[in-house]
């Protein structure tokens, strides 16, 4: 059976930092919007640096994907 | 002079890069990557030019006073308008019937690279591919505040008072005006052509081989067609810089709406440096790895956004007030178009504007529609480029638009007010945020708002890549991470410098007579599809045989 990394191309350990910090970083963004306490107390710069990491560590995972990952699932 | 090769560009890193000869055999380059590589492939005549450009703007900037700075681009730009404005109201009217003529006519037919070519991208991906790349992040900064600019200053084909509920239809309409199907039909004026003749003729993917019928394949390294490249890069960079900046404000402008926050120079800079990795990281991972799979992950959402605002937004009231003015956009379509030739300060400066913003994203915009379109018949394209991404732009702007009047005007909330203090790019966020799931809205818009100007500014690395690259070339990794590291700079540079309105207007400068070109091009492509098709027959015969997608 693959493991869900494995299936969903997250196969070298670069590709995997890459997800799990679009996870936290999402994670993290999702939050300061929906408890205003935690995004009030986070700094501009401290945004602007969550939502780059999540959505650049995202799409670049996406772009450095390769095809034959894609095209196998 | 060495028969020119055709990039194809489906794949990314030059040192895989798959090329195609004029028969269509694959061809491996040899390239090994690197500067010196960057060097050798580049083309020096384009992009010194280019360079040279830039820096001189730049210096001129630094070197005139505010005054100046103030009066004379604008200044040219307007007596550009004031002298050529009827020139190009007409022009765009002539580029919609160019893309009827395709779609209804034999022409629409004839398959780019020949009967036998089939379709390198599927036609979600090929259409997310050219909707994103198109419009860039214009489409979520204008749907909230554009329309409540006619609100509260009605254009002069609506009759009512203004900032009432009475404006709203004719207030959606002149959105609709601006972002609809004249918007798109300059595309594909230019990217049909290129199209054809790249794929159907052997000429090299770029913005100058629209003067094929007239100069000549062989001539095509002429300083005319160098001057036209020129023009293309300095547009593209011009209009994409501009939007770095605009968004970047937006963004900026969120932050501090949302979280109260204030945000300083280094925070504008770290914006924009990590919208330039990632755009550029996209560019060189090629079409079909990063900007496909960016375009099509903006796409769907751009799709949630739009459903999940018809959804839990006033929808009836989008229903309704976005019907009315669908149609009366769509019968009153010819008067709009021609309304303008009457003058009248109005149409100078929202029409007229607009439609020389358009030509000046044009050479880009159509550039790409042809580099994905091999395979696909011409009518698929004129399709594509005109109805199928003009109907998703105006369903957005049906929703969102509509969205803002009925909060405006019922009083739910008064986006206005929080427009007149942070200014209009911050409309979008007292919208989304006054509806159910406002937190989860805003989320989604934020994130779009990024996914929008990467999947334009991936795109325009790639193409500025190509014009600037020697015409049998294709650009390497080299020159993707050059062009893209100096329109993420340039970005900087205009926000930094508050040089956004000059660069933007030298840019709708050096994109006006892309109007003209594009009519060069249309022209041209009609002389020579009588003249001839691929095989040497008629091309109404060849066209009648042909088949669509």
């Amino acid at each position: 059976m693959t493991d869900p990394l494995t299936a969903i191309g997250a196969t070298t350990a670069s590709r995997q930092v890459l997800l799990l910090t679009c996870l936290l970083a999402g994670v993290v963004l999702l939050l300061a919007f929906l408890v205003p306490a935690l995004g009030t107390a986070l700094s501009a710069r401290l945004i602007v640096l969550t939502a780059i990491a999540f959505i650049g560590s995202g799409l670049s995972y996406l772009s450095l994907l390769p095809i034959a990952a894609e095209q196998a699932a | 002079m060495p028969y020119p090769v055709v990039w194809q560009m489906d794949v990314a890193p030059s040192h895989m890069m798959c090329w195609r000869g004029p028969t269509g055999e694959t061809m491996t380059p040899d390239i090994s990557g690197g500067v010196d590589n960057f060097v050798t492939e580049m083309d020096r005549a384009v992009t010194g030019a280019t360079l040279g450009t830039l820096a001189l703007f730049v210096a001129l900037w630094l070197v005139m006073t505010e005054t100046m700075r103030e009066g004379v681009i604008p200044g040219v730009r307007t007596t550009m308008l004031d002298i050529l404005g009827p020139v190009f109201l007409t022009l765009m009217v002539g580029f919609v019937l160019f893309a009827a003529v395709i779609i209804i006519g034999p022409w629409g037919g004839i398959r780019l690279g020949g009967p036998e070519a089939s379709p390198t991208y599927s036609y979600p991906a090929y259409f997310a591919m050219f909707f994103s790349a198109g419009i860039a992040a214009g489409i979520v900064f204008w749907a909230p505040s554009e329309v409540l600019f006619h609100l509260t200053s009605p254009p002069p084909f609506v009759a009512a008072e203004a900032g009432t509920a009475a404006v709203a239809d004719g207030a959606l309409r002149a959105v609709f005006f601006h972002w609809g199907v004249s918007a798109w039909a300059a595309y594909v004026a230019i990217g049909i052509p290129i199209g054809y003749y790249a794929y159907n003729r052997g000429a090299p993917l770029r913005v100058s081989t629209l003067l094929l019928p007239f100069v000549g394949n062989e001539n095509l390294s002429h300083p005319l067609a160098k001057i036209v490249d020129v023009l293309a890069v300095f547009a593209t960079i011009g209009g994409l810089s501009t939007s770095v900046g605009f968004v970047s404000n937006q963004f900026l402008s969120g932050v501090q709406y949302q979280w109260g926050a204030q945000t300083t120079g280094l925070d504008t800079f770290l914006l924009v440096a990590g919208l330039t990795v990632i755009f550029t990281v996209s560019a060189v991972t090629g079409v079909k790895r990063g900007i496909r799979r960016i375009a099509g992950v903006n796409a769907a959402l751009f799709l949630a956004m739009a459903l999940l605002t018809l959804l839990l937004g006033p929808t009836a009231y989008i229903l309704t007030n976005g019907s009315a003015a669908l149609v009366g956009y769509l019968v009153s379509f010819v008067q709009l178009s021609f309304a303008g030739l009457g003058g009248g300060s109005w149409f100078d400066s929202w029409t007229l504007f607009y439609w020389v913003w358009w030509f000046s994203w044009a050479p880009f915009a159509g550039l790409f529609l042809a580099a994905i379109s091999r395979g696909r018949t011409l009518r698929t394209v004129a399709a594509t480029g005109v109805f199928a991404t003009a109907g998703a732009t105006l369903a957005w702007f049906g929703i969102v638009s509509s969205t803002a009047l009925q909060l405006q005007t019922s009083g739910t909330a008064d986006i206005l007010a929080v427009v007149n203090d942070g200014g209009y790019a911050v409309a979008g966020f007292p919208l989304f945020g006054s509806l159910p799931l406002g937190e989860l809205l805003l989320f989604l818009f934020m994130a779009l708002i990024i996914t929008w100007i990467i999947t334009s500014a991936d795109t325009s690395t790639l193409t500025v890549a190509i014009l600037t690259t020697e015409p049998s070339t294709a650009p390497g990794t080299g020159s993707r991470l050059f062009w893209g590291l100096l329109q993420g700079g340039v970005g900087f540079g205009i926000v930094i410098l508050g040089a956004g309105q000059g660069l933007q207007s030298a840019a709708v400068i050096t994109g006006g007579p892309f109007g003209l070109i594009g009519l060069v091009g249309i022209v041209g492509l009609a002389v020579e599809l009588y003249r001839t098709d691929t095989d040497g027959q008629s091309i109404a015969a060849s066209a009648f045989g042909g088949s669509d997608d």
